[in-house]
């Protein structure tokens, strides 16, 4: 291939790219924003402080939430689970269903801190917002915090699953040690 | 010009008050300091921010205070020794503990449900709007 058309080649290829992302970054955007009435751009100018203040309370609400369930998030982690695995290593009954489910459990209430870091940035975002002034970047920044809030969740529940599993292979355990 | 003249100028410009430039050397070192602490401070919010860490900090001044939080009787006692034999009954007591801690769980699972940030919990709903001033406006 000749210089020139190596150039020419190289050039589209990036101009390809840049169409792309500049596609995918168009269609994610028309996703993510709903586009407003002039009724309910009315309603948030409108109701502005009151929704401000409801914001704060929900913000106050969930940093609560957060500390209560990461609090026994922690001791199942590092009270039980840790100290069931210990036992078993040290009776030689280690089990790597168990040692992975700890694992997993780690990683999940790491991943819950992270969204929850992620949900209150944007909540805090969100709350800085003159939403009487900017209701509609109000309304995108809103649509953003209940994505994150989902996320939440989504995490709270994989939490939750990972620990009915745990309660079946303990379970389970018990099941061969009663036979023995 | 003789050589003493010479030698008693010189002298007498040795005699001269010498400029000392302590004392601005110590407001300079004053300003400095400040300047630095200043800068070192406002890195340490910015990373105190963007790490996310603002947002978990019990000790935060404003944030939750420990009273507000402070509903964890219900698994306090929750502690499972990593001493002795795994026997049925061991594994027995084992599942109790992890009880206490999933009936929590199954009563704040809705801890970060959607509604609370929906339109209508917001009242920017048009729906919710028209409800909510219908009902204000009903007569009594």
């Amino acid at each position: 291939m000749s210089k020139g058309r190596r150039l020419v080649f190289l050039t589209s290829l990036i101009a390809l790219c840049l169409s792309l992302s500049c596609g995918a970054n168009l269609f994610a955007s028309s996703e993510s924003t709903p586009t407003l009435s002039d009724e309910q751009i009315g309603l948030i100018s409108q109701n502005c402080s009151s929704i401000k203040l409801q914001l704060q309370k929900i913000q106050r609400t969930d940093a609560k939430s957060r500390v209560n369930l990461g609090s026994r998030y922690e001791r199942l982690s590092s009270e039980l689970m840790l100290n069931l695995n210990l036992r078993l290593v040290k009776g030689n009954h280690a089990s790597s269903t168990l040692a992975k489910q700890q694992t997993t459990f780690i990683n999940e209430r790491e991943r819950f801190r992270n969204d929850y870091i992620g949900y209150s940035q944007a909540l805090d975002s969100l709350i800085a917002i003159d939403c009487r002034a900017k209701p509609q970047k109000f309304y995108d920044q809103l649509v953003l915090t209940r994505r994150k809030r989902a996320d939440i969740a989504k995490s709270m529940r994989r939490i939750e699953g990972i620990i009915e599993k745990h309660r079946v292979a303990v379970e389970s355990l018990k099941e061969e040690f009663m036979h023995e | 010009m003789s050589n003493q003249d010479a030698l008693s100028n010189e002298l007498h410009s040795q005699k001269s008050p010498i400029k000392t430039t302590g004392g601005r050397n110590l407001v300079l070192l004053g300003v400095g300091s400040v300047a630095i602490a200043l800068v070192l401070v406002a890195l340490s919010i910015t990373i105190y921010r963007a790490s996310g860490d603002i947002y978990l900090d019990r000790s935060r001044p404003g944030y939750i205070s420990e009273d507000e939080t402070r509903d964890d009787s219900d698994t306090r006692g929750t502690s499972f020794s990593n001493e002795g034999a795994i026997t049925a009954r061991e594994l027995d007591l084992y599942l109790e503990q992890l009880d206490q801690i999933e009936q929590y769980l199954n009563t704040s699972s809705d801890a970060f449900s959607e509604a609370p940030l929906s339109d209508d919990a917001l009242v920017i709903s048009p729906d919710v709007h028209e409800d909510v001033s219908t009902s204000e406006n009903k007569p009594f």
